[in-house]
């Protein structure tokens, strides 16, 4: 069994982060469960649609995150204990239900928990979601460990019974994705049974606004004696260093290794909002200099400040605040942006305080001097081998220009959002958020004017996500695009999770799937399906679909080469360049194959001067053999079994 | 390939200078030794840079450096000793001698007609040719056909560009003495073609140049079509006596013949080359008997397949009477001293064509004959 569905209370396991906030949910007993995936929070969900099977909660992924969490609101109107995670972009989708349930108020406990991605290692911003719960109001909870963030996924629990509202839990990609021991504590018999009783109505209005900051006011309350918040070091100190998250853990880090243990405070929020004003005010009111980190924005250094301002009135002196406003804390592209670290803790401790950083150790500085001697070149931005994406752009881009009116491609978010880059030809002019291509195309097609024909694309799980309104609305108002699915039969982007139209549900069971063609030729726009893989007849179909001057859909229809890998049982016919045929540099078609398509299973062998095939990156999925203008890249034809020798 | 390059550019210059100023004449004779360029509609494109410093592509093209003195000295072993028609050994006027060929043939079927029989003889084993398209209505398609009723099915001129060059490797891949029929930069191109490549024009057993005063763009023409009749419906047109006439499933149907000038695509105003002066035989209409071709023999190995299909019966010829054919050398004298004004003197145009100071100042200075139609 996994170590994380163990049912030995006291057992110490090494957890990933997002693995500790799913097993905080066994623990509180989770009735339901639902989620759409994203970077870094995916494995939450995964992990509690694993744990379904044991402990019998429901777990679902859902078409998008706004979605999700109405079901987990639903269940919590019949007293259902739920819980649905996201990353940092899923909470403005589900911002406008946030903004009325938490007048509303809920009953059974519900948690959103965000794994917000500082860096935007995967991420097309780095937003700070933490300002939605000041925006709406509720309750928020920020852990600096694994350990913690379990912890406080059961807090959430109770505390949201408590005020009757939702309680966020902001993780990041440095708590999500990091390790640490977690202590497994008891999972409880569920026994919990749905039911709205006559007095369960909830309707969110302006008029039950009082409630709301009531609500708000007891957990603030609640908060200034949580366990989440603490101070280290001595008291009265004249230097107290304020931090949330894993940036509390950098600090302790710091000032230890800084040697300013028995000189500087550490106060620790883990409560992010509402903010536990008195506790606050005890620890700054004696301090002469007040230095903030966290990740992201200035959200609690701005807090701090407000709090410490109103105290003003009381007659508290205002300590002087170092950060991101000041311009203390900050990495190499500026305050506010980017990731915290325990580098800029240090170099910022350094900075505010006189102080020399602690040198590397020789040792660091040793391997350091080796791996950059080692030459690695940098890891680009790239589609896999035998991803059907590359064929896909390689459509679009050759009808684009067979088209010769410079039409324009518009982008959506998935892995084909490396469209932008390289590897898609530099071809899509936007990347910005679900659904969004299929918008924008709406404005660009039905401008007077606009000549240039317009492409959007989508994959088939952003498009059962935020593309249907979109759809309609170019059927409705006549919106000149032609709009492609790039369906390769998974949200591939975040970990090849299903969707409705994959026909399998989160718990692996199968369900009939949903037909993005039928939904689209239902909406009444002409739709095609077509297999990328087929070149030559998916770019007359999109060139005759842009040339028809009306919203058109193609389905570009061809299965992610990792989940075709995952489950295929036969061996494929090797791919090979015949070397007689490749003329190599003698050819007219300078590196065609491996220049200008680019697949990385297709590499330039500088001895011969020839093409040649990397058989470790080769997915054998046969698109270069069409690409080659010599037919010198072939399938080999030999039988597999080979006959047994004499 | 071995044989050097003379004019040491490639597909950037050919997409800056021909491409891009609208003069591409759609040949084809790029398309199909490239994988970076291609034509949807008779539209030629480069769909990115090579990054070659120089190419076939620009080489071949023809309306890029072309030196007609020493490309007829190569392929006739003469200078041009008439700057009109160009150098030939006849003129006549021809007819299949097959009713059948002359029923779905347009005018006399001279051009079925001689690559049928010469099919049949075993001069060629495939002719590189123009259908029409299964999909896109009038679009023409090439076709490398091998049968007589191959060639029969791509009787008719198609009036747009057709750049079947594109499937000439092909053809030379299938066949091993294909012929070849097109407009005259086609054949210009071909030309160009074979001499970096000698050994494709020993394979090349005939080449028929077809009378062409300009080809149509075919996504204009669609797009007017479209607005006028049912295109689904049309089977393919004809341009007698400047008149613009469809044919249909039933009765043909006609246009006013104005705005289809209009279509014309730009390079053919600065073409030099009405009848298709580097080819072995050109055939075009007589305007004059409707069931007849004009005929000019150029070549030995022309001469020869002519001779052969008159011998037996398979083609007829007359010659063509003296006026008729000083109005065609009157015809061919307009467009050249339109395209040496708009070369030369108004300099409008990138100066492609290379002329003797001699054949400039002949052309600029030669008067009509004077014959009335």
């Amino acid at each position: 069994m996994n170590p994380m569905f163990l049912k030995e209370p006291g057992k110490v396991v090494l957890m990933m982060g997002n693995e500790a906030i799913a097993r905080g949910a066994l623990e509180s007993g989770v009735d339901f469960t639902a989620s759409y995936p994203g970077s870094p929070s995916s494995e939450i969900q995964e992990t509690l649609a694993q744990a379904a099977k044991i402990f019998g909660h429901h777990a679902e992924w859902s078409v998008n995150e706004k979605v999700a969490f109405e079901a987990c609101c639903g269940a919590s109107f019949a007293g259902m204990r739920s819980l649905t995670s996201m990353k940092q972009n899923g909470v403005n989708v589900v911002s406008d239900v946030l903004n009325t349930i938490n007048l509303s108020g809920t009953k059974g406990g519900v948690v959103l928990v965000v794994a917000d991605d500082p860096g935007g290692h995967s991420s097309t911003n780095e937003m700070d979601s933490r300002l939605h719960a000041k925006l709406a109001e509720l309750p928020l909870l920020e852990p600096s460990s694994p350990a913690e963030a379990k912890e406080m996924i059961k807090y959430a629990f109770e505390l949201s019974e408590r005020v009757k509202l939702p309680v966020l839990v902001r993780s990041v990609t440095r708590i999500s994705h990091a390790r640490g021991d977690v202590t497994l504590g008891e999972v409880p018999t569920r026994n919990r049974k749905p039911a709205m009783g006559f007095f369960d109505r909830f309707i969110g209005h302006p008029l039950v606004h009082p409630l709301l900051h009531m609500r708000v006011n007891q957990a603030k309350a609640e908060f200034e004696k949580s366990p989440f918040n603490a101070y280290l070091g001595p008291q009265d100190a004249q230097t107290v260093i304020a931090a949330s998250g894993p940036s509390a853990v950098y600090a302790m880090e710091a000032v230890h290794a800084l040697g300013l243990d028995d000189q500087a405070g550490i106060l620790k929020i883990g409560t992010g909002w509402p903010m536990p004003e008195q506790f606050v005010i005890n620890h700054l009111s004696k301090a002469a200099n007040v230095i903030v980190f966290e990740e992201v924005d200035p959200f609690l250094e701005d807090n701090l400040k407000v709090v410490m301002a109103g105290a003003a009135l009381n007659g508290v002196a205002m300590p002087k605040f170092y950060g991101k406003r000041s311009g203390h804390v900050k990495g190499s592209r500026g305050a506010a942006i980017g990731e915290m670290t325990p580098d800029i803790v240090y170099s910022s401790l350094a900075g505010i305080l006189n102080l020399q950083a602690p040198a590397r150790s020789a040792r660091f500085a040793e391997a350091e001097k080796k791996v950059a001697e080692w030459k690695l070149p940098g890891r680009e931005w790239a589609f896999c081998a035998g991803c059907p994406h590359r064929a896909s752009f390689w459509v679009m881009k050759n009808s684009l220009k067979q088209d010769d009116r410079e039409g324009v491609l518009i982008g959506d978010i998935g892995c084909y959002s490396m469209g932008v880059s390289k590897t898609g030809y530099n071809l899509s002019r936007t990347l910005q958020c679900m659904g969004s291509g299929i918008g924008f195309a709406n404005g660009l097609g039905n401008l007077k004017g606009f000549n240039q024909p317009v492409i959007a694309i989508a994959g088939d799980s952003t498009f059962f996500h935020s593309c249907l309104p979109g759809l309609v609305n170019a059927k409705y108002n006549q919106a000149k695009m032609t709009f492609i699915v790039l369906d390769n039969s998974g949200t591939a982007m975040t970990g090849f999770q299903p969707h409705p139209g994959t026909g399998k549900n989160a718990l692996g069971e199968q369900v009939e799937p949903v037909s993005i063609e039928k939904i689209c030729a239902a909406v009444g726009v002409p739709t095609e399906v077509v297999d990328p893989f087929e070149l030559d007849q998916a770019m007359k179909m999109l060139e005759d679909a842009l040339e028809a001057g009306e919203p058109r859909v193609l389905i570009f229809k061809h299965k992610c080469a990792l989940i075709e890998g995952r489950e295929r049982k036969e061996e494929k016919p090797r791919v090979f360049i015949d070397q007689e045929h490749c003329l190599g540099d003698e050819c007219g078609c300078n590196r065609f194959c491996s220049r200008v398509f680019a697949c990385p299973g297709l590499i330039w062998d500088e001895k011969k001067k020839k093409a040649a095939i990397d058989e470790v990156v080769c997915t054998r999925c046969g698109i270069c053999e069409k690409i080659c203008p010599r037919q010198a890249i072939r399938l080999e034809t030999v039988p597999k079994k080979k006959a047994a020798k004499n | 390939m071995g044989h050097p390059l003379n004019l040491h550019k490639g597909s950037l210059e050919l997409e800056l200078e021909v491409i891009k100023k609208g003069l591409c004449a759609s040949c084809g004779g790029c398309i199909g030794i490239c994988p970076y360029i291609h034509e949807r509609k008779e539209n030629v494109v480069v769909l990115e840079p090579c990054g070659l410093k120089e190419g076939r592509c620009y080489e071949l093209c023809p309306r890029t450096r072309l030196e007609l003195e020493s490309l007829n000295q190569e392929v006739f072993g003469a200078g041009r000793d008439d700057y009109l028609l160009g150098t030939h050994r006849s003129v006549y006027m021809a007819q299949s001698a097959k009713p059948s060929v002359r029923k779905k043939a347009q005018y006399g079927g001279t051009v079925t007609g001689l690559l049928s029989y010469a099919l049949d003889k075993k001069i060629i084993d495939g002719a590189l040719l123009v259908g029409y398209s299964s999909e896109y209505s009038l679009l023409p398609e090439p076709v490398i056909a091998r049968t007589p009723q191959e060639i029969l099915a791509c009787a008719r001129s198609k009036y747009t560009a057709a750049p079947s060059l594109k499937l000439l490797d092909q053809a030379l891949k299938q066949c091993k003495k294909p012929a070849y029929v097109g407009r005259a930069c086609q054949v210009e191109a071909l030309r160009k073609r074979i001499r970096i490549e000698p050994e494709i024009g020993e394979r090349i057993a005939l080449i028929i140049g077809l009378f062409c005063m300009w080809s149509l763009n075919f996504k204009k023409l669609q797009e007017h079509l479209a607005k006028n009749i049912d295109l689904s419906k049309a089977r393919g047109f004809d341009i007698p006596y400047n008149r613009f006439v469809v044919l249909t499933d039933k009765k043909p149907v006609e246009l006013p013949f104005e705005p289809i000038k209009g279509f014309r695509r730009p390079t053919c105003d600065i073409c030099y080359d009405f009848t298709s002066e580097l080819a072995d035989l050109s055939v075009g209409s007589t305007e004059w008997k409707d069931d007849w071709n004009t005929l000019v023999v150029r070549s030995a190995r022309g001469e020869k397949l002519v001779e052969r299909a008159v011998k037996d019966r398979s083609l007829r010829v007359n010659s063509l009477p003296e006026d008729r054919v000083l109005l065609l050398r009157d015809a061919v004298l307009g467009k050249k001293k339109r395209v040496v004004k708009a070369l030369f003197a108004d300099k409008l145009f990138p100066e492609y064509l290379v002329l003797s100071d001699h054949e400039k100042q002949w052309i600029n200075e030669a008067q009509p004959s004077g014959v009335k139609k």
